[in-house]
């Protein structure tokens, strides 16, 4: 964990600031991590070398309805990594349950799950229909 | 990270989500932890004792590793379920 968010948790659980300050810093916090700073102007420089591109950490899902409702769900890619994992150790008769239901866990034991999320880095899903609805699947 | 702080709002009026501390929580885990390991130690190997002791510590990691999940849906009627662990 970061200091400054370490310093912000402390400060939201000694009450120097409400959860809502909280979560606004916290995303800007992540929003500078992310890289969503603004951009430099353009350099005459010769371009460096690409350098390496950094791991996802979130799975985000956007979904906008036609009539004003949206949902916005981000899952922290460990937490898939590890489910992923934990699925493998289910009950059998849990796992025969699933599979009346067509969902076949063993698919996930041999599955390499670093490979998984390398292939998500690139992974964007967008789908907008006419009547307004649109759902947006990425990771960041 | 095990998540310190759940923030929740299940409300249609209030926009500011309520803290709940989830570090009080702490100490269990990492009792749970202690017991899991100790048995892991003390009790004889068999088949049920390691798929127990293999989803005890998957859930250990599911727990450590909910930090930054969020969940924000509004519906049309502008109710809002919001929960952010930090």
């Amino acid at each position: 964990m970061s200091e400054e968010r370490l310093q912000i948790l402390n400060m939201l659980a000694e009450g120097k600031i409400t959860a809502d300050d909280a979560e606004r810093l916290l995303n800007k916090i992540e929003s500078l991590q992310a890289g969503d700073s603004p951009p430099e102007p353009e350099k005459t420089l010769p371009e460096a070398p690409e350098s390496p591109r950094r791991r996802p950490k979130f799975l985000h899902v956007h979904i906008d309805g036609d009539k004003g409702e949206h949902v916005n769900v981000r899952v922290p890619l460990a937490l898939i990594r590890t489910g992923i994992k934990l699925s493998t150790v289910l009950p059998s008769e849990a796992s025969e349950k699933l599979n009346e239901k067509g969902i076949n866990l063993a698919d996930l034991k041999g599955m390499d799950t670093e490979e998984l999320i390398e292939a998500l880095r690139e992974l964007t899903i967008e789908v907008d229909r006419d009547e307004g609805e649109s759902v947006r699947i990425y990771c960041e | 990270m095990i998540p310190a702080f759940l923030l929740i709002n299940f409300s249609s009026r209030s926009r500011i989500p309520l803290a709940l501390p989830l570090f009080l929580l702490w100490p269990l885990v990492a009792l749970f932890a202690l017991i899991v390991g100790l048995l892991w130690l003390v009790l004889p190997e068999s088949g049920a004792r390691f798929r127990g002791f293999q989803m005890a510590r998957g859930g250990l990691a599911l727990l450590w590793h909910l930090s930054g999940l969020t969940i924000d849906v509004h519906s049309e009627e502008d109710h809002r379920v919001y929960m952010r662990f930090i």
